[in-house]
């Protein structure tokens, strides 16, 4: 079978039963999917958003001053919250700057 | 780490990819922020994964191994069974393929555009400009025009 000056190459062997595709999914979804939907950047968010969400739905156990001051003057919770966003942010930086080298 | 990765962590599939677009190790190490020292260990750990992962690939097929290009991700290799040169590659995208050196019949055939997001996806990482003539291309020649190129004047 072999020949020279062949010029195609397929993923099948010759002669192979061909599984059926079901669907093949656009190129952004496909982009997107690799470089945001990834494991650590899903666990992250979800991270940030459920410790929020508990801090938000424990705050009225917490709070003993009859102010509600939930973001606002907490420091320590607006400190971890920007530190969050910053190391986030600078991850995504480095990932854009990354990604754009490996483009050149 | 899986089989169809290369057994490359995430962190080491972005350092391959790096060092196979002609990045040094300093460039490398800057851009990661970490030691030069420690990108050429990950060096070594990736060309044994790889290779382990090309060999595998060439036995579970029963492919005989030719040339192994790391750098690349490409393996050329032969198939007795079918008695065709076949190419294993290797990218971010795609993972671990075959590419058997015939002429595969695309037209009817179910998987004529999955083929092509695939071969255009991996043009596109390796950095490949495809014409417009090239695009019009079935899959089979497409395939052959990116992975022929890794083992010109062979075959």
């Amino acid at each position: 079978m072999e020949k020279n000056g062949v010029v195609y190459a397929c993923p099948f062997p010759p002669g192979a039963q061909k599984p059926a595709v079901d669907h093949v999914p656009r190129r952004w979804r496909r982009t997107l999917r690799r470089n945001v939907v990834s494991l650590k950047s899903v666990s992250l968010v979800l991270a940030f958003l459920s410790v929020t969400y508990l801090y938000v739905n424990l705050y009225g156990l917490t709070n003993t001053t009859t102010e509600p001051v939930l973001f606002r003057d907490n420091f320590f919770v607006l400190l971890s919250m920007g530190s969050y966003f910053a190391v986030m942010l600078m991850w995504y930086i480095r990932r854009c700057k990354s990604g754009r080298r490996r483009r050149q | 780490m899986t089989f169809v990765g290369g057994y490359l962590t995430a962190r080491e599939t972005d350092i391959w990819d790096l060092r196979r677009r002609h990045n040094s190790q300093s460039e490398i190490s800057r851009l990661l922020g970490v030691s030069r020292q420690a990108i050429h260990k990950t060096y070594q750990i990736i060309d044994q994964k790889m290779e382990q992962a090309f060999m595998e690939a060439a036995d579970t097929n029963h492919l005989e191994a030719k040339t192994v290009n790391l750098v690349d991700g490409v393996m050329e290799a032969y198939s007795p069974a079918h008695r065709l040169q076949v190419v294993v590659s290797f990218s971010k995208v795609n993972g671990i393929k075959l590419w058997y050196f015939y002429e595969g019949n695309c037209d009817g055939c179910n998987h004529n555009r999955l083929c092509r997001v695939t071969l255009e996806d991996e043009a596109e990482e390796r950095g490949i400009e495809l014409s417009d003539a090239e695009r019009l291309l079935s899959p089979s020649q497409l395939a052959h025009r990116i992975f022929g190129r890794y083992v010109e004047g062979r075959h």
